[in-house]
């Protein structure tokens, strides 16, 4: 800290780093680019689009800045040599904490995922968003949503490379917030924030498990860092023996399931589709969603041992399987069939992990993010070209959607399991793995999971684009011209899934990459094809049956093709007619009045119903208020002061020749005190107390304190003139308040409150007493002193707030600008309001002498900007 | 008339003495900015100063004429201190040591020998932040009271 060793800091080089920083290579800070990036362009791009740069065009930064990054993973990757790409930066030192990123293989294989189909969706969004904002009249900006979707591709890669456990939260947290914002896209509608609500606070209240989780973790292994606790034996073993287990794998299983959208808590995935389409198919399809099971495969080595772990997942899985289907099954509206689907499918996911079947686990998830996004966009296709998203709505589009008929059908059919689509290698592999561990229970849930999935995919696709028309002859169908721009990302997917189902190879390289991060000792995945076909392939065979007699018995009985459907409404009908009352529908009805998702909605209306109670509190007379503050400390005075031993039995004097001035102080800041009450006048009050405060100044000069006399001097200044503003501004109001009847407050009122505040002042004086006689110590004091001396200043205030205690200042300085920015607000708006106010009194009055109008005086509270109003 | 007058007269010397006071007061600010270490003063009461000097310009001047002369400059003071001490606070970090690590030295120039320091930067943040806040308080406060009812 002495100005003579660090004097050469000032010769002009910046020490860009100490030994921590310095030793990373140029392709250790390009992962850490590959992070920064898309949130340094999503806080740069509302700025550009404010200044009028890129208002229209703003997709292509968001473009670029996803193809420099999947460019960038891939050739971190390819270039690795032995050891991947790995940053660690210091963070908190005394915690041991780093910011650590590290681009292992199920990095590699996620980054890859959320970068490459990131791509997609922005070019997809190109031409979609725009028609998106004007068809639902949505007054937000594009630049905005780019903005938003980069915060979340930044969030999420950060997420995947996180190698340090604080790291790994912060960014976790930082999707739940991305989420929140792309959901809530739609700012006026009360469902979107309600949708965005509840997933934010399922996701992120579970993501307190998490952080509980990470700190047991760390604390029972001595390390932060992911990597280094995975690759010890040592670490994992003391950590399995520890307290800690059972904490730590309750804490991830929560918040993976939570984020996941698993069985109980998915109830938030079917609500978030409230998002526009191309949110729908990034986040809650393919990667954010995904994280949950990311977590569950990064911390799958060390929490793999432990049996309950296992079996806890796979239960979970399987039902959620089972369900997800399910309920997929009698869903209308295309974006919720997408939804369960996407419950049901990491319900796969989460049934292989529970078993053990990494490779299986993160092959399905690589074929199914392809799959589902696909979906997602042909959704957003089918909704651009004919404005409706409900299958009742539509049919036999395939007449005039030809293409998308065709993607779709490989994208749908791929998903139910059809041959030469990834798809079909999912289910094998799958069944593969359910077999391996000889359960019938899990092999019956499996299958029925499969017929379910086939029967509402085939019934998808059918009903969209092959059932006899249900749309009206003149309904408007945009050609398919016009939907190009469009198709080409989603063809690209389809292609994608296709080419994974001829050459599984391609994918398995890839899950493989990410199973040598999760199990290295592991084999990779075998995917082959025996012919005569053994058991996999035989279920496989028997789920296409039974799938197909499920759908011929379903056409036959007119559910999946009712003719003559009923127009939707938003909300599903009351009472369901005799004939529809099949056993899913039933379900579906009991889940809708006592699921989760009801026991949700109702907790957060008997909250709102408890804060409203709560709120009968605030009065808003300003004297209750007052009354109020004083109480607290009036009663702990009265109960805590008698209990204090030491009181200053003698003053020291220090200041012997001062002491008349001291007297005379006294006695000008007691009279002036006893005078602002006795006075008639507001301002003559106010004035005195400020009188009062100066009085104090002079003693602290004298008590060779100038900083504190300075500073005393200028805030009691300050506090005077912000008291005589809100005088003139409040003063009709107070008056009406404050006075009774007659104009005048009451002598009774008068002398009460004067009571109150001399109580208040004594509580405070005994006090200050008490502190001053318990024999404080003077050791950080002078230890302030001296350092002061080091660092060659002299005033030691100015010092501490600067320099010693640096961070409290800055914290304090953001609290000044917020409340000033909140009270700036709050005055506004009530300046408003009183202008209108005044506005209709004179003009029923008939007074042509009234202010100038303002024109929007009518819409109350709507302009809360602190603008300037017109004079006249 | 004569009301009028004596209310005149009284004006204008609110107003001749606030313009000559007004500029003082600045300077005083500034020095208590510079000489944060040294003297009693900092960046938080030269914040404090000048936002009331210029509450002294709305009551000298105008409220209606002050803002007509200034930018709207409030929220973007709060804003540019903020940043400025997030940056200042930053270069600590870049160093290598903590966050807010000031660097103090002795700088020779033109012969003369300085002691710098860079929390000079954190004090001017810190009065940009005050000012923006405080001002910004008094406009919110005192707009609409120059037509006294």
């Amino acid at each position: 800290m002495s100005g003579d060793a660090l004097g050469g800091a000032w010769g002009g080089t910046l020490a860009l780093g100490g030994s921590a920083v310095g030793e990373w290579a140029a392709r250790d800070w390009a992962l850490l680019g590959v992070v920064a990036l898309p949130l340094v362009v999503a806080l740069l791009l509302p700025l550009a689009s404010a200044v009028g740069v890129l208002s229209r065009r703003s997709w292509i930064p968001a473009f670029v800045v996803a193809l420099i990054d999947l460019v960038a993973i891939v050739w971190l990757r390819a270039t690795e040599s032995n050891s991947p790409a790995e940053i660690r930066l210091p963070w908190m030192d005394a915690l041991g904490v780093e910011l650590a990123f590290r681009l292992d293989g199920l990095a590699f294989l996620f980054a890859l995922m959320v970068s490459g189909i990131g791509l997609g969706i922005v070019g997809f969004s190109a031409r979609y968003i725009p028609h998106d904002l004007e068809v639902h009249r949505i007054h937000r900006k594009e630049s905005t949503f780019y903005a938003c979707l980069l915060f979340f591709m930044g969030t999420m890669l950060g997420l995947v490379c996180a190698d340090d456990a604080m790291t790994l939260y912060l960014f976790w947290e930082g999707t739940s917030i991305s989420s929140f914002l792309l959901i809530a896209f739609d700012l006026l509608r009360q469902r979107t924030h309600f949708a965005a609500t509840k997933a934010f606070s399922i996701t992120a209240g579970a993501g307190l498990g998490l952080f509980v989780a990470l700190v047991a973790l760390t604390t029972s292994t001595e390390s932060t860092s992911l990597s280094a606790i995975r690759d010890s034996p040592e670490l994992v073993r003391e950590f399995l023996d520890g307290p800690f287990v059972a904490l730590v794998v309750g804490g991830i299983l929560l918040a993976a399931v939570a984020k996941s959208a698993q069985v109980p808590l998915h109830v938030w995935l079917p609500d978030a589709m409230v998002a526009p389409t191309p949110v729908s198919a990034y986040l809650h399809s393919a990667t954010m969603v995904a994280a949950g099971v990311f977590l569950l495969a990064r911390f799958a080595p060390v929490l793999g041992p432990v049996p309950e772990f296992g079996f806890l997942l796979a239960l979970v899985g399987a039902v959620t399987l089972v369900f997800g289907a399910a309920v997929a099954l009698v869903q209308t509206k295309l974006k919720a069939i997408l939804a369960f689907s996407t419950i049901s499918q990491y319900g796969y996911v989460t049934l292989l992990l529970g078993l053990g079947a990494y490779g299986a686990a993160l092959f399905v998830i690589l074929a199914h993010a392809l799959l589902k996004a696909g979906l997602f966009l042909c959704t957003g296709l089918v909704s651009h070209a004919t404005g409706r998203g409900d299958v009742r709505e539509l049919g036999g589009l395939w007449r005039r959607l030809p293409i998308t008929a065709v993607v779709t059908a490989i994208l749908a059919l791929g998903l139910a399991g059809a041959p030469l689509v990834s798809g079909f290698w999912m289910k094998e592999v799958f069944y593969k793995e359910v077999l391996a561990a000889n359960s019938g229970r899990l092999t019956t849930a499996s299958l029925a999971g499969g017929i379910l999935t086939f029967t509402y995919m085939v019934r998808f696709w059918w009903r969209i684009f092959l059932s006899p028309r249900c749309l009206p002859q003149s309904a408007h169908v945009e050609s398919e011209r016009t939907l190009t721009p469009m198709l080409v990302p989603v063809a690209a997917l389809a292609l994608l899934s296709l080419s994974g189902g001829v050459w599984p190879g391609l994918f398995t390289s890839l899950s493989d990459a990410g199973l040598e991060s999760v199990a290295p000792q592991a084999s990779g995945t075998t995917i082959e094809l025996h012919w005569p076909p053994d058991a996999t392939l035989l279920l496989t065979i028997i789920t296409f049956a039974l799938g197909f007699l499920l759908v011929a018995w379903m056409a036959k009985r007119d559910r999946l093709l009712e003719f003559s459907a009923p127009p939707p409404s938003e909300r599903p009908p009351p009472h369901e007619s005799e004939e529809q009352r099949t056993p899913a529908r039933l379900g579906a009805a009991v889940l809708r009045r006592a699921g989760i998702s009801t026991l949700y909605d109702r907790g957060i209306v008997a909250l709102d119903g408890l804060s409203r109670f709560v709120a009968k509190v605030q009065t808003g007379v300003l004297l209750h208020y007052v009354l109020a503050l004083a109480a607290v400390p009036i009663a702990l005075g009265v109960v805590l002061l008698p209990q204090v031993k030491a009181w200053p039995m003698s003053v020291e004097r220090t200041i012997a020749e001062a002491e008349w001035a001291f007297g005379a102080l006294a006695v000008a800041a007691v009279s002036l005190a006893l005078a602002s009450t006795l006075v008639r006048s507001q301002i003559a009050s106010v004035l005195m107390v400020g009188g009062v405060g100066y009085v104090l100044a002079v003693a602290f000069a004298i008590l060779h304190a100038p900083d504190v006399a300075v500073v005393q001097v200028i805030v009691e200044t300050v506090f005077a003139a912000f008291m005589l503003l809100a005088i003139g501004r409040l003063r009709d109001s107070i008056r009406k308040e404050a006075m009774g009847p007659r104009g005048r407050r009451s002598h009774a009122a008068r002398a009460s409150m004067v009571l109150v505040a001399t109580a208040l002042g004594a509580v405070f004086t005994v006090t200050t007493l008490a502190v001053a006689g318990s024999g404080g110590d003077d050791m950080l004091g002078n230890a302030f002193l001296d350092l002061t001396d080091d660092v060659g200043a002299r005033d030691v205030v100015a010092t501490i707030l600067v320099d010693f205690r640096m961070l409290d200042t800055f914290g304090e300085i953001t609290v000044f600008a917020v409340a000033a920015l909140g009270s700036g607000l709050l005055l506004g708006q009530r300046q408003h309001r009183k202008q209108s106010r005044r506005k209709s009194d004179d003009e029923r009055k008939g007074d042509v002498e009234a202010e100038s109008s303002s024109p929007d005086s009518e819409d109350d509270g709507d302009n809360v900007e602190s603008g300037d109003r017109p004079h006249a | 008339m004569p009301e009028r007058t004596r209310q005149r007269n009284a004006f204008d010397i609110v107003r001749s003495t606030t313009v000559i006071v007004f500029p003082v007061v600045l300077v005083i600010a500034g020095s208590h900015i510079l000489n944060a270490h040294e003297i009693p003063g900092e960046g938080f009461t030269a914040g404090l100063l000048v936002a009331m000097s210029v509450l002294l310009l709305y009551v000298g001047v105008g409220y209606a004429e002050v803002e007509a002369a200034l930018p709207r400059f409030t929220r973007w003071l709060m804003v540019a201190g903020l940043s400025l001490a997030l940056v200042t606070g930053m270069s600590g970090l870049l160093r290598g040591k903590a966050f807010g690590t000031h660097v103090h030295g002795d700088v020779t120039v033109l012969g003369e020998t300085l002691s710098l320091t860079s929390s000079a930067f954190f004090d001017l943040a810190i009065f940009l932040v005050v000012t923006g806040s405080v001002h910004g308080l008094f406009q919110a406060l005192g707009r609409g009271e120059d037509r006294a009812r």
